[in-house]
């Protein structure tokens, strides 16, 4: 008799031209407990969203307890006993804990849903599993950590066979996560399969009995537990060996960071929700600081803060020594702070607007003429001097940005930074999207930018690329649950060390 | 034991959503009896329910409509085609007096479905939908009615002997309450039981908290989205010939501005404008809000315009409560 439950035979999927997941072959076993791990865009989460019917695979098949299946529908896997708990929680907050754990499968007694019956039955099964959640509450009263636990509370009522949990300790506390590994425990002992997914190595050792590593949207390797180390699981995610790696150092030639140079920006103790706690760095005059950080380490909500989009819960802000009043990002915007978001179509640009509007739209009231209307004359200055300092291909300034490339796009997001003459900029994702000769001219630009012999800039590169950087920035500090866990400088940047810090912290 | 249960009975109450706005109610109540002698009787409140009694029936289905996360625009207009088509068919129609009411019924049902349509299974928003709905049917009412005013009293039908009972349906009294509040009662007490007890009641709640959610837990998105439409629509069908049979004429101008009035009732009410709330009696009290507002200003013999001021202000309020307790309950 065979214990596999699950089995991935070669599995293909292509979003557009981005080959996500190359040919996974690899199987999982009734009652274990099977971590995937792998970088960001590894095709992890590809590939368990095929397993919940999200995405359909363009090759392969997928045998479920030995038959080959079609999921083609979150309903499909569903039947077939396939349960997901989602990253991002799929709750209706306007209804209480046991309407949530019961939506779509309700008990009925006679012609209405038997509530009665049904919150006795969560609040035993709750106790059972050691949460202490009041069933009868909304789920808006709830907090983060607690919403997640019902969402995993839900997965567990469906009797599924396989169970995935996707980061599903993301937003506990430890007391949590380790009350939701007892349950896991437990299911484990009745045969369910749980798929886990996690960033902290920590808890990966702790509850895993196998680890499949992905790299690139390849399937690399699957270890029993005891048969490898966390030191050795990291380098086999990053797939580095040491060759390449000198090679991205000495590749590494414009180097104008000086250790006493004046501190262009600090952050002293910020807080600002889960994900930023007690955060305090430099940023060097003229320096190109790296963030790295998985998904959910907190660099785009830090980036938030720093740059007033954020409420700031404690601590300060300074720039040039001098503490930041202001809140807001207007006011960040006074004191020189520019930012490149990291969804590039929705917060950096409108997209139903040309490039001259787009470049101008962090200007105010200097673009008013002595009439009182704007002037339109000096808009199209500006945009013109940055479409050719920048290099941006247009038909012309009056261009949608919706017609232009990602490049392009991205490069008029630069632009609109640029125009205000900022002394720190951020950049949040600045290659995301973006094709191989944007991405180099970007980097190109950073370069001179913070080489200006006029103006000094400081610039901060968040990037989920690791090769990109190991292979720009001068000095990098590593996120991993809201905090600061490392800081690499000039030669000390590698990918092991980085990812090391990454995952192990 | 039952001291503990008395307790949270009470907490219940406290916790109700409809408290400040039955406040509201008994509070105008008071100040309309105080000022006026003839405004406490029973005569009057009969008078009361039977005048908001269209506005109610109509205002049921908006709460589902709102509760699932959409508007209805077009109650006003189903309203009016209803209305003269049910007696155009009559009268130059020549067609009995039974079937013509059914065949406005299916209309207005045609209309729910139309909506539910177009808002579900299209997903063209809800506002946009029914604006263009309203226009349909206020135009084809305008049509069907010739610009004239049809009456039962002048025009003939066919078979006049059933006129009575037509008659009755809306315009005569069980016990020496009026019918139209007994259709209105009837109408409630079927809404609660349905929005509240039922399992489609709760999964239309779901839809409007959380359509992903409620998608991704395999309720049929779609589908629950149609129902309050057509259930609406179907409403304002039944207020339709209810208004036709105690007036006895129609128009087709009748019911213009009627769906202010009845998002009014359900704003008031605690209906929540993203979706997900709303209750049946909040509804009601809503309505009898509005009812108590404008008898008591005509028998003071204030300027009855004042009664729109007084609307507009509770329904800002009302939402900005709702609002207000969200982000509360978010943050907390």
């Amino acid at each position: 008799m065979s214990d596999v439950i699950i089995e991935f035979r070669g599995i293909h999927k292509r979003f557009g031209g981005i080959h996500a997941v190359k040919g996974v072959s690899f199987s999982i076993e009734k009652g274990e407990v099977h971590t995937i791990l792998g970088e960001n865009g590894a095709g992890k989460s590809t590939l368990m969203n095929m397993l919940s019917g999200i995405y359909t695979p363009d090759e392969g098949e997928i045998l479920y307890d030995g038959e080959a299946v079609q999921i083609t529908n979150p309903y499909r896997a569903k039947e077939l006993g396939i349960s997901t708990v989602f990253q991002e929680l799929k709750l209706c907050p306007n209804l209480t804990v046991v309407q949530n754990i019961f939506l779509g499968r309700e008990r009925m007694k006679g012609f209405r849903p038997d509530w009665r019956g049904m919150t006795r039955e969560a609040s035993e099964k709750l106790e059972e599993l050691g949460l202490n959640i009041d069933v009868t509450k909304r789920v808006m009263e709830l907090s983060a950590a607690q919403r997640q636990l019902v969402e995993i509370a839900r997965a567990m009522f469906i009797h599924s066979r396989v169970l995935i949990l996707d980061e599903p300790t993301s937003s506990l506390t430890y007391e949590e996560a380790d009350r939701l590994f007892g349950t896991v425990r437990m299911l484990k002992e009745q045969g369910v399969a749980v798929i886990f997914i996690s960033h902290r190595m920590q808890e990966v050792f702790e509850i895993s009995d196998r680890i499949s590593i992905m790299r690139n949207g390849e399937y690399l390797a699957t270890y029993h537990i005891e048969e490898v180390s966390p030191q050795e699981i990291v380098s086999l995610i990053s797939g580095k060996d040491r060759e390449q790696m000198e090679l991205e150092i000495s590749k590494k030639t414009v180097k104008v960071f000086e250790k006493d140079a004046p501190v262009a920006l600090e952050a002293r103790s910020l807080c600002s929700g889960p994900l930023v706690q007690n955060v305090s760095f430099q940023l060097y005059e003229r320096e190109i600081l790296g963030f790295y950080g998985l998904q959910g380490a907190g660099r785009t909500e830090l980036m938030e803060t720093v740059f007033g989009l954020r409420e700031t819960e404690s601590g300060e802000l300074l720039v040039d020594g001098a503490v930041c009043g202001r809140t807001g990002a207007g006011g960040r915007m006074k004191n020189g702070i520019a930012m490149v978001p990291e969804d590039r179509k929705r917060v950096g640009l409108f997209m139903n607007y040309d490039v001259m509007n787009n470049i101008c739209a962090m200007h105010g009231r200097d673009l008013v003429s002595k009439t009182g209307m704007l002037d339109k004359k000096r808009m199209g200055e500006i945009a013109e001097t940055f479409t050719k300092q920048l290099h941006i291909r247009t038909d012309g300034v009056g261009q949608m940005v919706k017609d232009l490339s990602g490049g392009n796009q991205q490069k008029v997001v630069i632009s609109k930074c640029l125009s205000i003459g900022p002394k720190i900029l951020i950049m949040d994702e600045p290659t995301r999207g973006v094709d191989v000769g944007a991405k180099t001219e970007i980097f190109q630009l950073l370069h001179e930018l913070r080489n200006d012999p006029e103006r000094p800039m400081s610039i901060i590169v968040v990037s989920s690329e690791l090769s990109e950087v190991v292979a720009e920035c001068d000095r990098v500090l590593v996120m991993r649950q809201g905090r600061i866990v490392g800081e690499l400088k000039n030669e000390e940047i590698n990918k092991d060390a980085i990812l090391q810090y990454a995952f192990n912290g | 034991m039952r001291a503990t249960q008395s307790k949270t009975v009470l907490h219940n109450i406290v916790k109700m959503r409809e408290l400040g706005i039955l406040f509201v109610l008994i509070a105008m109540i008071f100040i309309f009896s105080v000022t006026s002698s003839v405004f406490f009787t029973v005569n009057n409140f009969l008078n009361i329910t039977r005048q908001i009694s269209l506005l109610g029936i109509m205002a049921m289905g908006m709460t589902m409509v709102i509760a699932v996360g959409g508007v209805d625009l077009s109650v006003g207009a189903v309203y009016a085609i209803c209305s003269t088509s049910a007696a155009a068919l009559m009268t130059r129609g020549q067609i009995p007096i039974l079937p013509s009411c059914l065949i406005a019924l299916l209309i207005g049902l045609l209309f729910g479905v139309l909506n539910g349509f177009l808002i579900g299974y299209c997903k063209i928003m809800p506002f946009i939908t029914t604006m263009g709905t309203m226009n349909v049917a206020r135009g084809l009412a305008l049509i069907i009615a010739r610009g004239k005013i049809i009456s039962l009293d002048k025009d003939p039908v066919p078979d006049p002997e059933h006129l009575d009972a037509f008659f009755c349906f809306g315009g005569g009294s069980i016990g020496g309450v009026p019918t139209l509040a007994v259709i209105l009662v009837v109408i409630v007490i079927f809404s609660w039981l349905f929005f509240h007890k039922s399992l489609t009641g709760f999964r239309l709640r779901a839809v409007g908290g959380s359509m992903e959610a409620a998608g991704a837990s395999g309720i049929n998105v779609k589908k629950t989205i149609l129902i309050p439409y057509i259930l609406t629509s179907g409403l304002c069908a039944v207020a339709a010939l209810a208004n036709f049979s105690f007036m006895h004429t129609v128009q087709g101008t009748m019911g213009e501005g009627q769906e202010l009035q009845v998002l009014a009732a359900a704003y008031i009410g605690g209906a929540s404008p993203v979706g997900g709330g709303g209750t049946i009696v909040g509804t009601l009290i809503g309505a009898l809000i509005m009812g108590v507002l404008q008898n008591g200003l005509v028998l003071l013999g204030v300027n009855t315009f004042v009664q729109q001021i007084v609307i507009g202000m509770l329904v800002i309020v009302a939402v900005m409560i709702d609002v207000y307790r969200n982000e509360k309950r978010k943050s907390g």
